[in-house]
């Protein structure tokens, strides 16, 4: 018997005129994967919503939701805690408790389990995903990637048959994110747990997927097996979000079965080739100069950069790669100016960074942008951020979004609004931390136009990020770090070629032949 | 689980039982024991319909979005007392009472209080202090109608709870410091806190009247956009 | 304090609240003396820091030289300051205040020391949850919240928002931040509180479970607390033990009832540290065994 069934699900928004879901049909078995993709605003969100009614908004639905053979809505609020799970996309803000165990305990609490099955319960979950060790530390010392881990964790306390997955990963770097979708398959496979993730980035879920489901303006566009769905060409919006051995598969024009994975791509795309076309690194004038650079936040804390070299000139676009906590944030404060090294030389366009006075740095020299968009507006709309500036200059119209409030455009949206902030000043070395994390595919087209834009401006732009494939298509130059140290730097192919880890599928299944 | 289904008869409870405790606090301290171990009873018998109090809201089930808005206040308010002299802790805690409700306002007085002593000190005083700053919560809740409508009243409201808190606070110092509670006693120690007791007035005034509109326009936002 | 630290907190909450209550009800030299040591040797156990002893020194100073110049009461003058005499009485009654203020302080200093956040949270929740839960929210978001201002203003700071130094201005600015920070809080207080709803919290009565047992050795300590208590408490009430500084300085009797009472209150105040002694030599004899 199915699990769930939604027929002819349709809702609308309490103050739209448009439906968010539009006569949305499919159904899942017990022990399913299911796999929700398609770019932001699709509905995905919305249809996972309703699904969770404890999170269901304001608005009007239409259809029916079955649960096991009964409509949702008859669902007790105990049986819909208890059955059914929910893990959104922010590590930090739906984490409630202090410790790891009280969050691990609350699901149990609120419930008012008897105090054996609770503990059995936690006992089970903390040691299934290896938290033991961690049981009684604070939830604040935990990694993003650990911090969600364990809101997994926290909802299979319960033992529900069903989770709820709302880009879980769209906030974790690379190697958080494929730690926890291995974890979420396993779950699925061996506690046989029905799974619905939504993502827009597949390329980690689809070969864990049973059931893909494509969705588009609202409506359902394909339902089946990956292999099914991927029997013909999605539309373009949702390919790009597909995983890059799809892709290459589509944009090749092949004809089979489409690849899924880099391993089964690797046989298929033996023998394409495509010349390589190295592009010159770059030899303008210098915009950052950084000399065996040491900083530390204390004097009796430990060093977090350890000797930084690093070298940016006009023009050029620099990508820095490193796993958390190598020093990638702290190296762009400094930068900034927002941290002071106690050793070493810091020099932008040939001045000392601490002979610029009085904000003089940020009017028309340096801007930065860090992780979260939303630190950018203190004010209640987009616009009044703006007031007083000239528009006409920006390499990206935002005027569309004036009227909203920051908390309520889409994630993408957002950091392209706090961008063309940021470039305000007019910047001529412009710094951005992780810019692409909350973006999709469309997002990130508009994104590169605007980063080739202040290129050709001259503008040197450093970017601290994961996005390998971004890197790939529009950096002239690539650093890696670790440790507090820059390791190595050189032209984005040749790097892109030299690493096996931060490196795209891409290059990884053509050999390097492609990057 | 609860006992008594009248609204109105639950409320006059909860207010009746810690004022009728803290009367016989007071009357005890003076009578009783030669007003010389009023210190130790008033902080005990504080506690006690401190915790009456709190346990009072248990009954009622506070949703889960209200309790995390009131967790949000506490953090606001404590986040704020570290700005030295002018605390906006107090004004923090009445727009809280405003605008969730009294039950919430309680608690995010009494709580802020003793989270925010974890950092300053907690001491005999703190049951003192939380049940002060909470009762200046609950009323900012019971009179959320008048004091949401004029800025008049807000502005007399932050006058009245910093007089109110620090005179309270008066009976510990005079107590703790004299050992007894005479009134001449706690009269000085009144005159000799007026100026502190003006600065933090006007600051409550000041914090008040510059924090509520924002508050108000950033609450209501939430209010509509998730339906509260 | 390792012992203290394992032991259940109601029980440590019960000494602590016995001690200073019993010593400012006697009010009597002698117990405030036992007591100041007591809580002496505490902090020093505890590797209290030193800025934190320095403070209650100058409390202590306060408030023993402020006690003799504003009371008038005594029969002994010492010195006369214009008109105003300085009795003895009030000297002693200075130094009394002072001395148990400080161990007051030093005591809850040391009992603050003892109850993490885990420990205060146990204690609150029988009486309520929501209270509880609401502590709970607060210690997780504290550090978020410190680290979002941080953000937010080293973001405000890096697009030239941050203005001048001067008073008004710096103001202007923390204002600014507070502002986004609220929002940012209160946006980001609906997704916690959804994911408690998702949770179960709300559809029933709330259970709490702790790691912190009543085990044998807790019950032990209770046991003896309450004997010592009991121990203090009855002869003071036959014999009078609390002191009597006006309008002149009397000691009480020293009868067999008040040895009986000071020993008591001795007993108890010290109990911690003879168990923290018998539980390092217990320790001792038993990695020694092996």
């Amino acid at each position: 018997m199915e699990i769930l069934t939604a027929k002819n699900l349709s809702f609308t928004y309490a103050k739209s005129n448009t439906p968010a879901l539009d006569d949305v049909s499919f159904s899942v078995y017990p022990g399913q994967f299911v796999t929700l993709c398609g770019p932001t605003g699709s509905g995905k969100s919305t249809l996972l919503r309703l699904i969770k009614k404890e999170l269901t908004p304001k608005g009007v639905m239409t259809g029916e939701l079955i649960y096991r053979g009964k409509p949702l809505t008859e669902l007790t609020d105990r049986q819909s805690a208890e059955q059914i799970g929910c893990v959104v996309q922010h590590p930090e803000e739906q984490i409630v408790s202090d410790r790891v165990s009280g969050e691990l305990f609350f699901g149990a609490e609120s419930l008012g389990y008897p105090r054996q099955k609770a503990y059995r319960r936690v006992a089970e979950a903390a040691s299934f995903f290896n938290l033991t060790d961690r049981f009684s530390d604070k939830t604040a010392e935990l990694s993003g990637g650990q911090k969600q881990l364990l809101a997994l964790a926290s909802v299979l306390v319960t033992s529900p048959g069903l989770i709820l997955l709302d880009e879980p990963t769209s906030r974790l770097d690379p190697v958080a994110a494929a730690d926890f979708i291995s974890m979420l398959a396993r779950i699925n496979r061996q506690l046989g747990i029905t799974v619905i993730i939504a993502e827009h980035n597949t390329s980690l879920l689809l070969e864990y997927t049973d059931v893909l489901i494509f969705m588009e303006g609202g409506k359902l566009t394909a339902c089946g097996t990956p292999e099914q769905v991927l029997s013909i060409r999605p539309s373009e919006r949702v390919l790009s979000d597909m995983p890059a051995p799809v892709r290459l598969f589509f944009d090749n024009k092949m004809t089979g079965r489409c690849p899924i994975t880099v391993k089964e791509g690797r046989l298929l795309f033996s023998d394409i080739k495509e010349p390589r076309e190295d592009k010159k690194e770059p030899d303008g004038e210098s915009a950052l100069e950084l000399k065996n650079v040491f900083f530390r936040y204390r004097r009796d804390s430990k060093d977090i950069l350890k000797g930084v070299d690093l070298s940016v000139k006009k023009g050029e676009i620099r990508f820095i790669f490193g796993g958390n906590g190598c020093g990638k944030t702290t190296l762009l404060q400094l930068c900034a100016g927002l941290l002071r090294s106690y050793s070493g030389k810091t020099e932008i366009f040939g001045k000392k960074i601490q002979s610029y006075k009085n904000g003089e740095l940020y009017t028309g020299c340096v801007s930065m942008l860090c992780q979260d968009a939303h630190a950018v507006f203190t004010h209640e709309t987009i616009g009044d951020e703006f007031k007083g500036f000239n528009m006409k200059e920006l390499p990206y119209d935002i005027t569309p979004l004036f009227d909203r409030h920051p908390y309520d455009v889409s994630g993408g949206e957002l950091q392209m609004a706090a961008l063309c902030r940021v470039l305000l000043s007019k910047p001529k070395l412009l710094l951005l931390d992780e810019p692409t994390k909350a973006m999709d595919a469309s997002v990130k087209k508009v994104f590169k136009d605007v980063l080739f834009k202040l290129k050709e401006q001259g503008v040197a732009v450093v970017v601290a990020s994961h996005d390998t494939e971004l890197a790939a298509q529009c950096a002239d130059t690539c650093s890696m770090m670790f440790d507090g140290q820059i390791i190595c730097t050189s032209g984005t192919a040749e790097f892109m070629r030299g690493n096996s880890f931060y490196t795209t599928d891409k290059c990884r299944m053509t050999e390097g032949r492609l990057i | 689980m609860t006992v008594i289904e009248n609204k109105n008869a639950r409320a006059a409870i909860r207010i009746g039982v810690p004022i009728i405790l803290t009367a016989t606090a007071v009357m005890c301290a003076l009578f009783a024991t030669d007003g010389r171990k009023y210190a130790v009873i008033t902080v005990i018998v504080t506690l006690l319909s401190l915790l009456l109090f709190l346990s009072g809201f248990d009954k009622k089930r506070i949703g889960s979005r209200r309790l995390v808005l009131g967790a949000v206040f506490v953090t606001l308010a404590v986040a704020g007392r570290f700005i030295p002299q002018l605390k906006p802790l107090t004004a923090v805690v009445i727009i809280s009472g405003m605008f969730t409700g009294a039950e919430t306002g309680f608690l995010v007085g009494a709580v802020s209080v003793l989270i925010s002593n974890i950092f300053f000190g907690n001491g005999p005083w703190t049951p003192l202090q939380m049940a002060a700053m909470g009762l200046i919560g609950f009323f900012g809740g019971v009179f959320s109608k008048g004091l949401k409508k004029s800025k008049v009243i807000l502005a007399l409201y932050g006058v009245a709870c910093g007089i109110f808190y620090s005179m309270f606070m008066d009976i510990w110092t005079t107590c703790s410091a004299t050992g007894s509670l005479q009134l001449s006693a706690y009269i000085d120690s009144v005159i000799a806190a007026i100026p502190f007791t003006v600065i933090y007035s006007v600051s409550n005034v000041i914090y008040l009247l510059l924090l509520t509109p924002p508050f108000k326009r950033k609450l209501d936002r939430i209010a509509e956009k998730y339906g509260l | 304090m390792i012992w203290l630290q394992k032991c259940n907190p109601f029980t440590v909450l019960l000494y602590f609240v016995s001690v200073t209550a019993l010593a400012a009800v006697y009010n009597n030299p002698y117990h405030t003396a036992v007591t100041l040591a007591a809580a002496i040797v505490f902090f020093i156990l505890m590797r209290g820091k030193g800025k934190a002893a320095l403070w209650f020194f100058t409390v202590f100073i306060l408030t023993f030289i402020v006690n003799p110049i504003i009371s008038k009461k005594g029969v002994t003058p010492l010195l006369f300051i214009g008109d105003d005499p300085i009795t003895l009485e009030a000297v002693i009654y200075g130094l009394n205040s002072a001395s148990l203020i400080a161990a007051v302080m030093f005591l809850f200093y040391c009992f603050t020391e003892l109850t993490d956040s885990e420990k205060l949270l146990y204690m609150l929740s029988p009486f309520s949850a929501s209270a509880a839960l609401t502590v709970s929210a607060v210690l997780r978001f504290v550090p978020l919240y410190a680290k979002q201002a941080e953000l937010i203003s080293n973001q405000q700071k890096a697009i030239g928002n941050q203005g001048g130094k001067s008073i008004p201005e710096r103001l202007k600015f923390g204002g600014r931040v507070f502002s986004a920070l609220s929002t940012w809080a209160l946006e980001n207080g609906i997704v916690a509180a959804d994911s408690m709803a998702c949770r179960g919290y709300g559809t029933g009565r709330r259970s709490f479970y702790s790691a912190y047992g009543f085990k044998k050795s807790d019950g032990v300590f209770l046991v003896c607390q309450l004997i010592f208590i009991a121990g203090a408490v009855i002869p003071s009430i036959f014999t009078r033990c609390s002191y009597q500084y006006y309008p002149s300085l009397d000691f009480p009797d020293v009868n067999a009832l008040f040895i009986i009472s000071a020993l008591s209150y001795a007993l108890l105040v010290f109990l911690p540290l003879i168990s923290e002694i018998t539980d390092r030599i217990k320790w001792k004899y038993l990695l020694q065994k092996i």
